[in-house]
């Protein structure tokens, strides 16, 4: 049974704090922590002995033909180290160039090159930090140029050749399928939901003829489509986060958006018990 | 190529310098004939929405950077009326 969560963001932390109770579990940016004094990061441990927190990263740039920076590495493991919250995440992105900070997630260019810079840069992190993080498939306007596979080939070949478990986002499966026209189910039933750690949920707007990932929206009803579908089949995820960046309504709404979450999950698996297998057919909920 | 497409994100001058002489803005790069050949091919209008989006998201992130504070120490001393830990 996976936790139910929230992403921490400091307009609702407030809020979050006086209704803790409502989540299972709280992820917090660890990037924000990274230059914290020692009693800011024993509010953290202090936090994290109220309610689980996992960190989730965004400034590694995992995903690139270019070295990841040790420095960064090393900031990272203080910060796990020090907190002992073990459980991090990053992203399939590149975040700069060689001396150009993008300072967003860049889909790389999904090629055997990125392939190879993300297995080396992914061997480092394990060195320095001690784990491997669960890697998110970002979102993106456009199809990166100098990618030779599509996104599906691309997922498939990083769960064959490396040991990550996967963040995946389904809003950005969401963006990403019909910016480029994939079939996000094709998607999910080509990678081993075994894999799948951690799942975020969000909402974006439809702008210029394009899917934009926002986080500033509510989470839209294919998103939770897909959390159904997935949740109809044998998996071992361990997290579904609920993550908003902005336009934040009160915070009973988010609370709501994680209990609808939380229904779209189980309803699948009631039917999958009554049923007696393992598999939803796509048909049945659609 | 990396290097490349984080400038043609975040830098609206070099992005027009590409739309306008794509051969020229490859000098500096090292890119590989193919890697030039993805590019010449981009979709020109999915490029300018995405940059126009890249450039929003760094200016937001910049400004929120100049304000961060230490909002998760101030809010549990205030909400579990914690003095240190």
């Amino acid at each position: 049974m996976p936790r139910f969560g929230i992403g921490w963001r400091r307009e609702i932390a407030d809020s979050i704090l006086r209704n803790l109770d409502e989540f299972d579990v709280i992820e917090i940016i660890i990037d924000d922590y990274l230059d914290a004094s020692r009693k800011e990061l024993d509010y953290l441990k202090f936090l994290n002995s109220q309610v689980p927190v996992i960190f989730h990263g965004i400034q590694l740039g995992l995903a690139s033909s270019l070295e990841v920076e040790t420095s960064r590495l090393k900031k990272y493991k203080k910060v796990i180290d020090y907190t002992k919250i073990t459980d991090w995440s990053e992203h399939l992105a590149f975040v700069r160039g060689r001396e150009v900070e993008i300072h967003h997630l860049a889909q790389p260019p999904m090629n055997a090159s990125t392939l190879v810079g993300l297995k080396k840069n992914l061997n480092k992190a394990k060195k320095i930090i001690g784990s491997l993080p669960k890697m998110e498939n970002p979102a993106s306007l456009i199809f990166p140029p100098g990618s030779d596979w599509n996104e599906i080939d691309w997922i498939q070949k990083i769960l064959e050749e490396t040991e990550i478990d996967l963040l995946l986002d389904l809003h950005n499966l969401y963006v990403n399928s019909e910016n480029f026209q994939f079939d996000p189910y094709e998607y999910i039933f080509k990678i081993n939901l075994q894999r799948i750690n951690t799942i975020h949920i969000a909402g974006g707007i439809l702008r210029e003829k394009k899917l934009i990932d926002t986080h500033l929206h509510n989470v839209p009803d294919k998103v939770f489509q897909f959390l159904e579908f997935i949740g109809g089949k044998e998996n071992k995820i361990k997290n579904v986060i609920l993550e908003r960046d902005g336009n934040f309504p009160h915070i009973n709404e988010l609370i709501q958006e994680i209990k609808k979450a939380k229904e779209h999950y189980h309803k699948a698996r009631t039917f999958t018990k009554k049923r007696g297998d393992g598999n939803i057919p796509r048909a049945t909920l659609h | 190529m990396e290097t490349f497409l984080a400038q043609l994100y975040t830098d609206q001058n070099f992005l027009r310098f590409f739309l306008n002489s794509p051969l020229e803005s490859f000098k500096d790069f090292e890119l590989t004939a193919k890697e030039q050949e993805s590019l010449l091919k981009i979709n020109k209008e999915d490029l300018i929405i995405a940059s126009k989006g890249f450039i929003n998201k760094r200016e937001k992130i910049l400004r929120y950077k100049k304000k961060k504070q230490s909002w998760i120490k101030k809010n549990l001393k205030k909400l579990f009326k914690l003095e240190d830990i």
